[in-house]
């Protein structure tokens, strides 16, 4: 059962203006096509199945009791104050306002440029 | 008379095939299969004076997720267009370094996803045995130039059949190696335990030594692995380097050697259910009983799972991986900029982050990054994600229980997929056809897709498929040659 706001949550996850129609029903298409694993019993299945005779110790979290622990968000990249301040620092770095591509190829121009002039 | 099939590493005409090569680079404006149509001039005026370098000029197309200095590497995506990276992927500085030509990027799905090639920013790829068709995809451009004769080899990267299920189409030879057998450094990350560069032939013996060339341990890769090499792989390469003697000649001999020898063929119970297409079937079974005939063991192999659930597990954790792969392009940190983040107020940066990720990314991407964010999302993770993983180990523990009794697993590459440029499909269809091929991706093992026949009535290729234990790369090349020795033969 999805949330009523899950579009606008998945927008926000997805950093995307909005989930159009058309998008929501090919996600929810696509949802309906993978739940078959979500229902799948990986034990019950391997007791019926008498070729199977791997060890499946190192499963973890095998159908059940999986961990539900809250994941702090204020720590994670995501959080808008982070990204901010990472950003601005990362261009504070740099003089070229010509070029209109990413930073990485600057970067390495830059340590290049560094490099010849050692 | 040369044809696409023939080796150019064992020709003594290698300027006839250099010729015929550049002549049907013509073909491109009407196939689009390069991005900008390769020049062979420089190959051409040089072909007398070859290098004594192993690959002596052999022409490689490269798919536009792998990195080649100089040229753009826009994954075929409006948020990379005019890229171009600094550096070469390991990939390509092997090939140079071994004196391969580099003839240019090819076509793919926007960032490799998809089975198409219709999702380019640029415009679809045709596929060259039936303009009407489309070639498979990602990799339908490396797939559609080897298969117009443009190139005899290409790369491409596969992450649930992106090499095989082209190279099917197209009629071509295509392998994906195991996971970690070659460096990825340099190919554009989509999903990261999955995707492996692979390489699209359409001769065997070319295949087989540009696989060898670049399966070997990158300090730039430490996911990388050195795979065991048998006689086959190492005396496949030893011809190449044999002076004064007809390397084609000594090819076959080899191919004679090994003939004879007998493999356990794993068949999976119940697969016929999923073929929809009625050629396909008959020759995935006249395919069995030849091999029967010839004196392998074939062997029905009952997977208690349903066929489609390493499908579904696919479609879980690919979009996952792919949605954090896929979050550096914000047109800050990476990507196509569009606003000068320094001198931007805070609400106006993130507004305007998610408008170049809306207007940029293309649908089928948009729906993997939504997909994967869902899955991993707080709430949903333990039920999608969590169990996806689960299930991708019990898969491994499935196959790896097979091959303690089979050598090889065969299938078709493709249950059917004869889609027209521009057709509608359902979403869950085009995903379908990778059903055969994605296993290969999940459990890490290598794969082949041999150019077995042709739609009667569309001229379409037909791939037969072989799948093997991972790190056995060698093994499985050599069991490709032992089984389809004639058609091998037939192509020196």
């Amino acid at each position: 059962m999805l949330n009523d706001n899950i579009f606008e949550k998945l927008s926000y996850l997805s950093r995307l203006d909005k989930i159009d129609e058309s998008l929501g029903n090919e996600f929810k298409n696509i949802l309906h096509f993978v739940e078959k694993i979500s229902t799948f019993n990986i034990h019950l299945n391997k007791d019926l199945d008498h070729q199977f005779n791997s060890n499946l110790n190192n499963i973890s979290n095998c159908n059940i009791n999986y961990n539900l622990k809250n994941i702090d968000s204020s720590s994670l990249r995501e959080d808008n104050e982070y990204v901010f301040k990472e950003i601005k620092l990362l261009h504070s770095n740099f003089s070229n306002t010509e070029d209109d591509f990413c930073i990485t190829p600057l970067l390495l121009d830059k340590e290049k440029k560094e490099d010849n002039d050692d | 008379m040369i044809d696409i099939k023939n080796s150019y590493l064992l020709s003594e005409k290698k300027k006839d095939l250099m010729e015929f090569y550049s002549k049907n680079l013509e073909k491109n404006d009407e196939i689009f299969a390069f991005i900008q149509k390769p020049e062979y001039k420089s190959c051409l005026e040089n072909i007398d004076n070859l290098s004594k370098t192993l690959l002596k000029n052999l022409p490689v197309a490269i798919k536009d997720n792998i990195a080649v200095k100089g040229y753009t590497n826009s994954c075929c995506s409006k948020i990379l267009e005019n890229y171009r990276p600094t550096y070469n992927a390991d990939v390509i500085e092997t090939l140079l370094s071994n004196g391969a030509f580099i003839a240019g990027k090819t076509n793919m799905d926007e960032f490799a996803m998809g089975s198409s090639c219709e999702n380019s920013c640029y415009k679809p790829t045709k596929n060259p045995l039936n303009y009407d068709f489309i070639p498979g995809g990602s990799s339908g451009g490396s797939a559609a130039a080897v298969a117009a004769g443009m190139v005899p080899v290409a790369l491409g990267s596969d992450t649930g059949g992106s090499v095989r299920q082209p190279a099917s189409l197209c009629g071509i030879w295509g392998f994906k190696p195991s996971w970690g057998a070659i460096s990825r450094y340099g190919l554009t990350a989509f999903a990261s335990s999955f995707d492996e560069i692979g390489v699209l032939s359409s001769n065997f013996y070319d295949l087989t030594v540009v696989f060898d060339l670049l399966a070997h341990v990158s300090p730039h890769d430490m996911t990388t692995g050195e795979i065991k090499r048998n006689e086959f792989l190492k005396n496949s390469m030893k011809i190449l380097n044999y002076k004064n003697s007809n390397q084609k000649l000594q090819y076959l001999d080899l191919l004679k050697d090994i003939k004879d020898k007998k493999l356990k063929i794993g068949i999976l119970k119940g697969l016929d259910r999923y073929i929809s297409c009625e050629q396909t079937k008959n020759e995935y079974f006249n395919q069995i009983e030849f091999f029967k005939k010839e004196g392998h063991e074939v062997i029905e192999l009952s997977v208690s799972v349903p066929l489609d659930l390493p499908l579904a597990t696919y479609y879980i954790i690919a979009p996952a991986e792919a949605s954090s792969n896929l979050a550096r392009y914000d047109g800050i940190r990476y990507g196509k900029k569009v606003v000068d983040a320094r001198r931007i107020a805070k609400s106006d940066l993130f507004e305007n982050v998610n408008k170049l990720r809306s207007e940029n990314f293309g649908k089928e991407v948009l729906r993997r990054i939504i997909i994967g964010n869902f899955v991993l999302s707080s709430g949903y993770q333990d039920k999608y994600y969590s169990k996806a993983q689960d299930i991708r180990q019990y898969l491994i523990s499935i196959y790896n229980n097979f091959f303690e009794n089979v050598d090889l697993i065969f299938t078709p590459t493709t249950p059917s997929y004869l889609k027209k440029i521009g057709q509608q499909m359902s979403v869950i269809d085009i995903y379908s056809a990778d059903l055969f091929t994605v296993t290969a991706n999940i459990i890490g093992s290598p794969a082949i897709s041999v150019p077995y026949a042709f739609n009667r009535d569309n001229k379409i290729g037909i791939g037969m498929h072989l799948m093997a234990k991972p790190g056995n790369d060698s093994f499985l090349l050599e069991s490709t040659a032992i089984l389809y020795n004639e058609i091998i033969s037939d192509s020196v």
